[in-house]
């Protein structure tokens, strides 16, 4: 009986520890996601292009200058092309949005509810937007189910979200995070009739200024049967510009 | 023959039961059997049309609509305005429904003194008088809203329902119509648009045939039993019928295909004709059995002499309505295909079922074999056929002549609108909305090209509002008054900016600046990658001649406004696909005819034998045609969906009673009578055959008439003219014909034996 216990018990030390080798929980690995994506400033070039269900396809190009810090969330859009919309700007100061029209030579105002819609007709929100440029997903999610599994032979970590805000469009976000880089290799957001509605999923991984992010996304949006790919050509987590670039001052420049 | 004939009387049993059987298993089947009304059932998956209603539907999100008319003493009354709301988000809620646009929901372009704004119309609700008349104002000085979705005496307002894409449109109509029931609103509501009339037309057309169809079969059995008087001579052609019913509907089930307002009235179709066959074996086997012959014995001799005229009637009927399998329209099609299989086994039946059962039961010679008034007339009618044969033939072309001069005023009208009675529910509704708004029924006209061309968008502006001065549509709502309205916003709401701008870059800007304010208010009227454009109106006259002067104009305009080669411009909508099936209709109609008259034809020479026979049957026919068409347009009815059935069942069932006379005529001749001798024989004996099936089969569709659909009403009468037509032409024409060339060619010969 005695030789049991001790049996029991070795195999108790072997095996027990293995069940507690993840040292992490969901909460820890949102934050580890969110300190790999997120970054007080950033300064990213990227093309826009959304395909729709039909097959039809528009591209822009834009550079994105973001400033995310305490409470305040700043953006500034620059249109590089297509030629006919270069020059105009859009600039986002938490719940305030302005536009340049550089045709027009004029600073607009669009209304803040315009904020709950997507972003630029694409398959993106301006609530995703925030969540993957720069605010993260820590701050404004809860973690619901954490574990670990593997996705197309890679090991990730999968984490269901639940948004703290009510008036969010989602209901759950099913997150597949890589367990080395940190990064969003997919995600599921369910509407609040809990189906999913959108998937995000992301592509050609890189390192820049030793961090990890992903060269390329796309958001399909599964209703609708459209996609916006979103291709990453320049990012730069520590741009030299100062907080007069958020101004409308600065947006009627142009370039 | 004989050894079909065998086979029946020889083994009746196991015919019996193989039958039974086979109906057992094809009446599971017919229990899958739905309805459907969907308009698009009508046109093949490839036709063109279709997709490019489709391609509307998938490219703006929406293409059918439901349309809700709200009547008030005051619409801008605080309450009115509450009721309206309370329906509108009500509505949104329903699953299916992809959006509803009325007074509380529209969205409008504000320019405001910091910038723009796209927000609804009636962003607070009014609660006092005079905010009430603040919005009247404001709504009745707005062409997009005024005679839109509020009629300029403010009485009623219009909620439209955008059905999604893949909804099914007319199960929404039926939840709607039910939903609008529960509120509890002093304002009257008005239920229309295109899915409303279709759910209601599949409900009260079920209601109907469920209705009808047992009249029809108790005024059969009637005329049967007054016929043969006993149980039999009642039990068997009805047997025989639903039968062919129950596989035909069990093949449907069996292929998944559905009924529509087409085949509806299918079932009577096979009641009214399936029991024809039977008439004339069990007329000829009582004819055997009062010659003393015995049971079995009078069953294969009324077989072999009756046999070939039943397979003939019957092959020609299935050709008649195989005859539809010419039309390009996919549901007319399933009624050929369907209507001559039901034909083909009721006279398969006939033909195996009727005999095995006779020769199982007892049976005594019948009663009425002896002389009757009816025996009477028809010696009497013998006899003129011989004696005057020249003035029956002459009366008869005249007759012909008459109506016939009636062909040019025949018009084709495929409107879903007109099967509805003025005074009924859903026809109310839609005067109510034709009469107060400017429209209710939508055209959707798609312009393919470079929509951020200034060029391209002032063509647009140009060709909208011609089409509009045309008074045939309402305000046409595009991607060009999105674009007037934001630059009018960016000036301060100066009324000389509501233009759009001559610049494309400013162009592209405010598409951006719209789709940054609003990311869905854009994709209803242009595509993500700016090449595909819509252009929305409403259209008042939904008439088939109403649609036609609409396309004519759009047609017109299209040539004078975009001339460039890289621009396309195409026109689709529910009305669009209506006015295509009455095109659709006429080709069809005209190959099958020619398809019908060609296979009849073919038909007779095979199987009549006979040069003579078989071509004065088909220009009976022909003439029995030409006067179906000729009363249609004397009468003023249309050629539509379901009238346009009827010269196919008058080729198909018509020709029957000339394939009895005149097989009955050669019997005698080939018994070594006379053409006088012959005719009469033919008149006398296959007449009352011929007599009492049509009056059946005119009693089955003359029950019709009943019915709450004008097009059935008309479908009942009309056949019922052409088979008394039919009937009469075999019973006098063609005799009359056939004695009349006999003494032309004899005295023929005796002038030749003179010379």
């Amino acid at each position: 009986m005695k030789k049991l216990l001790i049996f029991v018990a070795i195999i108790a030390m072997i095996a027990v520890p293995r069940v507690y080798a993840v040292p992490v929980s969901g909460e820890a690995v949102l934050d580890k996601m969110d300190a790999t994506m997120k970054a007080e400033r950033k300064y990213m070039e990227e093309e826009m292009v959304l395909v729709t269900a039909s097959g039809a396809e528009r591209s822009r190009a834009v550079a994105v200058w973001n400033k995310n810090v305490g409470e305040e969330e700043m953006m500034l859009v620059r249109f590089l092309g297509p030629a006919n919309v270069k020059g105009t700007g859009f600039l986002m100061k938490n719940d305030e949005m302005w536009l340049y029209l550089p045709a027009l030579g004029k600073v607009k105002r669009i209304a803040g509810s315009a904020k709950q819609g997507s972003f630029m007709g694409s398959d993106l929100s301006y609530e995703d937007m925030e969540a993957l440029g720069s605010a993260g997903f820590s701050a404004t999610h809860q973690v619901k189910a954490f574990k670990e599994t593997k996705s197309e032979g890679t090991a990730v970590y999968q984490l269901d979200l639940v948004p703290l805000d009510p008036e969010s469009s989602y209901s759950k976000l099913e997150i597949l995070v890589h367990q080395e880089l940190y990064l969003p290799l997919q995600i599921i957001y369910h509407g609040r009739d809990g189906l999913a509605m959108k998937k995000l999923t992301t592509f050609e991984h890189q390192q820049v200024d030793g961090r990890w992010v992903a060269g390329r996304l796309q958001m399909e949006d599964l209703k609708k049967g459209s996609k916006t790919v979103l291709k990453v050509n320049k990012v730069d987590f520590n741009p030299a510009v100062d907080d007069s670039v958020f101004s409308t001052r600065y947006l009627e420049r142009g370039i | 023959m004989k050894k079909l004939v065998r086979i029946a009387t020889d083994h009746p049993r196991a015919v019996i039961l193989i039958i039974l059987i086979l109906t057992v298993v094809f009446g599971f089947f017919a229990t899958r059997v739905t309805m459907t009304t969907d308009l698009k059932e009508f046109f093949p998956q490839d036709d063109h049309r279709v997709i490019t209603y489709e391609q509307v539907e998938v490219d703006f999100g929406a293409a059918e609509y439901i349309m809700l008319a709200l009547e008030a003493e005051d619409l801008f009354h605080p309450a009115t305005i509450r009721s309206i709301d309370l329906i509108t988000r009500d509505l949104e809620e329903i699953e299916g429904v992809a959006t509803v646009r009325s007074l509380t929901s529209v969205d409008e372009i504000k320019g405001t003194e910091w910038g723009l704004e796209i927000s609804p119309l009636v962003s607070e609700l009014p609660t006092t008088p005079e905010a009430g008349e603040d919005l009247r104002e404001k709504v009745l000085a707005d062409e997009l809203y005024s005679g839109a979705i509020v009629s300029k005496d403010t009485k009623v307002g219009l909620i439209i329902i955008e059905v999604q894409p893949d909804a099914d449109s007319v199960a929404l109509a039926g939840l709607i119509t039910q939903r609008i029931k529960d509120y509890s609103i002093p304002e009257r509501l008005y239920l229309t648009g295109t899915p409303v009339l279709n759910n209601l037309l599949a409900s009260s057309m079920q209601k109907d045939l469920k209705k009808l169809f047992p009249v029809v079969l108790f005024i059969i059995a009637l005329i049967l039993f007054l016929h043969f008087r006993d149980f039999k001579g009642v039990a068997l052609p009805f047997a025989t019928v639903f039968i062919s019913l129950i596989w035909t509907l069990g093949l449907m089930g069996l292929l998944g295909k559905k009924l529509s307002p087409l085949n509806a009235v299918m079932p009577i179709i096979l009641v009214s004709l399936g029991n024809a066959y039977g008439i004339y074996l069990l007329n000829r086997f009582g004819e055997e059995l009062s010659r003393g012959k015995k049971r079995r014995e009078a069953v294969v001799s009324a077989l072999i002499a009756v046999g070939p005229a039943i397979i003939m009637a019957g092959a020609t009927t299935v050709a008649g309505f195989a005859s539809n399998l010419f039309s390009d329209i996919t549901l007319m099609r399933e009624f050929g295909l369907f209507t001559s299989f039901g034909v083909a086994i009721a006279f398969a039946v006939s033909l195996t079922f009727i005999p095995a059962v006779l020769s199982l039961f007892p049976a005594r010679p019948p009663a009425h074999a002896k002389k009757t008034r009816e025996g009477k007339t028809l010696q009497l009618l013998a006899g003129w056929i011989n004696h005057k044969p020249r003035s029956i033939v002459v009366v008869s072309l005249l007759l012909l002549l008459t109506t016939a001069l009636g062909l040019p005023r025949l018009r084709t009208d495929s409107n879903f609108f007109n099967f509805f009675p003025e005074d009924s529910q859903p026809k109310i509704a839609y005067n109510l909305v034709k009469e107060k708004f400017t429209g209710s029924e939508s055209v959707e006209i798609v312009v393919e090209g470079d929509l951020q061309d200034p060029k391209l968008l002032t063509a647009m502006k140009g060709f909208q509002e011609e089409l509009k001065a045309t008074g045939i549509i309402g305000e046409p709502t595009s991607l060009v008054n999105i674009l007037e309205r934001t630059n009018q916003a960016m000036h301060e709401g100066n009324p000389d900016y509501k233009t759009v701008p001559d610049d494309e870059a400013l162009i592209a800007q405010y598409l951006l600046l719209v789709e940054m304010s609003d990311d869905t208010y854009l994709s209803k009227f242009v595509t993500p990658d700016y090449r595909q454009a819509r252009i929305q109106a409403l259209v008042k006259d939904t008439s088939s001649s109403g649609t036609a002067r609409l396309l004519a104009a759009i047609e017109e305009l299209k040539e004078k406004h975009f001339s460039s080669d890289e621009v396309r411009v195409t026109e689709t909508g529910i009305i669009v696909l209506i006015d295509a099936l009455a095109e659709m209709i006429i080709q069809g109609q005209i190959n099958g005819l020619i398809f019908a008259l060609i296979a009849v034809l073919l038909i007779l020479l095979l199987l009549l034998r006979s040069w003579q026979g078989s071509i004065l049957s088909v220009i009976l026919i022909g003439f029995v045609t030409i006067i179906n068409f000729g009363v249609m347009g004397w009468l003023g009815i249309p050629l539509d969906i379901v009238t346009v059935l009827i010269s196919s069942i008058g080729v198909g069932v018509g020709i029957d009673y000339s394939i009895h006379i005149y097989s009955r005529y050669l019997e005698g001749k080939r018994k070594g009578l006379d053409v006088k001798e012959a005719i009469t024989v033919a008149v006398t004996g296959t007449g009352k055959s011929i007599a009492s099936n049509a009056v059946a089969v005119i009693s089955g569709f003359i029950v019709l008439v009943f019915s709450t659909f004008p097009p059935f009403r008309y479908f009942g009468i009309l056949v019922s003219l052409i088979m008394f037509f039919a009937a009469a032409g075999a019973l006098l024409f063609i005799p009359a014909v056939t004695v009349w060339q006999a003494s032309w060619q004899r005295s023929n010969r005796k002038i030749k034996l003179e010379v």
